[in-house]
């Protein structure tokens, strides 16, 4: 027989080769449980997000009295120069209090990593014992001793000359705020990662001549690398939505986007406008997340593929 | 032998009184927090290298030949102790300030910087002028074949390319001395012989260079190393040539990891009992020198003391009969110069290697004078089999057993066979007996699992 003629009757019908496929109806079955199972949390998010999402877009678009306005409304808010002032405070703050975070940050947790001391671990715990703190609690520590009329003024009035410190009701102040209670947020993932350090490195680095600057340059920080970007971008994005701290700093002349949203809607019930910044502030913040996962996904990408 | 190690084998000092490449002095290292009671990582180590010369230390895991080289590399602190370099005592300085060359298990190359900047990193360190930098790494790499790599990142090399680059990151620094943290454990075994033919290549380009090397991997020990130091239990067991430890083993711990041997515990024999065979049934061709165990003494010169006769390995040995306990007796000589039998009581343990033991024919004239067992398994091992033999009669004393190399293309009984062993004339050696390696004792098997372990 040739081999033209060895024909088998599966082989000439058209499912040859592939794998038998469910049966039809057990197939819907699946799919229509699959959704089942779906449905309820896509009800809850649409309830508590994306509703109220739409809702806020919608206010963007219509007047007090809910008549559409097109996007009249944005041409004014865009153009108006609160708003610019409020984009830039918000992007310098966070610019600010993340590079002191990724500074401090760093510094700790070199520190509680490689300088073994007695009560290194009580640290870490108080370190991360703050993130736990509602935000506003360290502004309203930072006035009661640092304000201009906290404890460290009323010390200093006795002092011949007067000299008084007033630096807690205003840009400085707010950094400062964000800075201590954003730190731990470094200091974590930073810890992870000096605690996955093979100690083999650090000690041929050494026997290699190096000293321990070099070594935590040459070595440390270029492994933290993922870690620090990672949470350098989270921090930027939790600092440039912050209200809490800001608000309890009383810093008047500090004016962010989520302070003008709070001035628009609450205090001048001028919800259209509100509603303007908030998509404003939305957008922002997915474009640093998305920022931030990409440089998440390249730089651990990176390092996995080097591990 | 490298020159080094001709000039002195038993690290006395030469040279007119040149200091040592390494010198270690009753160093001891105890881990922070270590309860008080427990045996030191590292204990009163005393140890010189000369320059040019390798030493391994060889031992099981936890041993302390890590430790050691770790004080030696200034990356642990010694408790006690004092580590020289070259006559310098850098006991108390950082691992920056020995300037030695290092390479680990793991090799430890910086997996963000590529090949060239791994090499350079130690030359950058000392701040070196770029072109010395770009020269030198361009040598080290050419040394050990590796200048296609240059650009490479270490994720892209396979495990011996990896090495390699340690070894000349590691070299970069013209170190007076190299120490290598078992630097073939992470290859494969094929890589490993390779490698191990790379490392002895290299030992050779570089004869002023100290090389302290750790391995529990007696081969690679025997292959590279001037002086082989056998470390157990944070202690220096015996330190010695590798034909020295080989051959004349002082201790039962080094007989059994160096090499495998069976511990046969015995007793020598009293007065009268002199002998001149070295071992009856030795062999399984009976021509060899056999003399029978109740007739054994054949000289008839009686001694005070233990039986004795010179005619050990090599006729320098001195060698004494030993009624073992497991049945049967042997001739064994006395690796040690200065054993003295009549301070162990007359008990003492015999050494016997694997490959030293034959099967005596079934019928042969030899039977009634070997030792007798029953084979529990046999292990095809390639180049031979390996049978484990409990000895006695029914073999029931599972407790005392030994392994036994058979030669190739020698008839292989199965389990349950009951047969007779035979030693070859000058391979059993006595040791002093060492109760506290009851695991390797009488059963080769663990002994030279233990060489790998």
């Amino acid at each position: 027989m040739s081999a033209a003629q060895v024909t088998t009757p599966a082989a000439a019908s058209p499912a040859v080769g592939r794998p038998a496929s469910p049966r039809p109806w057990r197939r819907t079955r699946g799919s229509v449980r699959a959704l089942g199972w779906a449905v309820p949390p896509l009800a809850v998010l649409a309830a508590i997000f994306l509703v109220p999402l739409a809702e806020t877009v919608w206010q963007s678009v219509t007047d007090q009295d809910g008549a559409f306005k097109g996007a009249a409304e944005w041409v004014r808010v865009l153009g108006s120069a609160a708003l610019l002032r409020a984009l830039g405070t918000t992007l310098w703050i966070a610019l600010l209090s993340t590079t002191g975070c990724v500074l401090v940050g760093t510094f700790l947790a070199v520190g509680l990593s490689f300088v073994p001391f007695r009560g290194s671990r009580l640290a870490v715990r108080l370190l991360e014992a703050v993130v736990s703190f509602p935000s506003f609690i360290l502004p309203l520590a930072f006035g009661i001793l640092y304000g201009r009329a906290g404890v460290l003024n009323s010390a200093l009035a006795g002092l011949p000359g007067s000299p008084h410190v007033d630096f807690v009701n205003d840009v400085p102040g707010v950094v400062l705020a964000e800075i201590a209670y954003f730190t731990p947020f470094v200091v974590r993932p930073l810890l992870a990662v000096f605690g996955q350090i093979p100690r083999d490195l650090l000690d041929v680095s050494g026997s290699l001549g190096a000293g321990p600057l070099m070594t935590l340059r040459r070595v440390i920080l270029p492994a933290a690398r993922p870690a620090l970007a990672a949470s350098a971008g989270l921090v930027f994005l939790l600092a440039m939505n912050e209200f809490g701290i800001i608000m309890f700093t009383g810093a008047k002349n500090v004016v962010t986007l989520p302070m003008l949203i709070y001035t628009k809607s609450i205090v001048t019930f001028d919800l259209p406008a509100a509603a303007v910044v908030a998509c404003l502030q939305l957008a922002l913040s997915l474009t640093v997340y998305g920022l931030y996962r990409a440089l998440v996904r390249r730089l651990s990408g990176g390092s996995r593929a080097a591990a | 032998m490298s020159h080094a190690a001709a000039r002195r084998a038993d690290g006395a000092e030469l040279d007119g009184g040149r200091p040592a490449a390494v010198e270690l002095r009753r160093v001891s290292v105890r881990y922070p927090g270590a309860p008080a009671g427990v045996q030191p990582a590292l204990a009163d180590l005393s140890l010189r290298i000369e320059a040019g010369e390798t030493v391994a230390l060889l031992g099981p895991s936890g041993s302390g030949k890590s430790t050691a080289l770790k004080a030696i590399a200034g990356f642990e602190q010694p408790s006690e102790g004092t580590v020289l370099l070259a006559g310098r005592d850098v006991t108390g300085r950082p691992p920056a300030e020995r300037g030695l060359g290092v390479v680990v298990q793991q090799y430890a190359l910086f997996p963000h910087l590529r090949v060239a900047d791994n090499v350079a990193y130690g030359l950058r360190a000392r701040r070196l002028p770029r072109a010395q930098v770009r020269a030198r790494v361009a040598e080290m790499l050419e040394m050990v074949g590796m200048e296609s790599h240059a650009r490479k990142l270490p994720r892209e090399l396979s495990g011996g390319q990896q090495q390699r680059i340690a070894i000349a990151r590691a070299l970069a620094i013209r170190p007076d001395v190299l120490l290598l943290d078992e630097p073939l454990s992470a290859l494969d075994a094929r890589m490993r012989q390779d490698m191990l033919e790379e490392l002895v290549r290299l030992r050779g380009e570089l004869p002023d260079v100290a090389m302290v090397f750790v391995t529990h991997d007696q081969s690679e020990a025997l292959a590279l190393a001037d002086r082989i130091g056998v470390m157990r239990d944070g202690r220096l067991v015996d330190l010695g040539t590798a034909d020295e430890l080989y051959h004349h083993p002082r201790h039962a711990f080094t007989a059994s990891f160096l090499g495998g041997s069976n511990l046969l515990d015995g007793v020598i024999e009293p007065l009268g009992s002199v002998f001149e065979s070295g071992f009856e049934g030795a062999a399984p061709v009976s021509s060899q020198a056999v003399s029978s165990q109740t007739g054994s003494s054949q000289t008839g010169s009686s001694q005070t003391g233990p039986a004795q006769t010179g005619l050990g390995r090599g006729g320098a040995s001195p060698t004494f009969r030993v009624r073992l306990d497991a049945g049967g007796s042997v001739g064994a000589r006395v690796a040690d110069p200065g054993f003295e039998a009549s301070s162990t009581g007359g008990a003492i343990t015999v050494a016997v290697r694997p490959h030293a033991l034959r099967l005596l024919p079934p019928n042969g004239a030899d039977r009634a004078v070997g030792l007798r067992g029953i084979v529990q398994s046999v292990q095809w091992r390639g180049a031979g089999h390996r049978l484990r033999v409990a000895l006695g009669r029914s073999g029931r004393d599972a407790g005392c057993s030994v392994v036994v190399d058979l030669e190739p293309f020698a008839a292989v009984p199965e389990v349950g066979d009951s047969i007779t062993i035979g030693i070859v004339p000058g391979e059993a050696v006595i040791v002093p007996r060492d109760t506290t390696i009851g695991g390797l004792r009488a059963v080769a098997g663990p002994a030279s699992a233990g060489a790998t372990a």
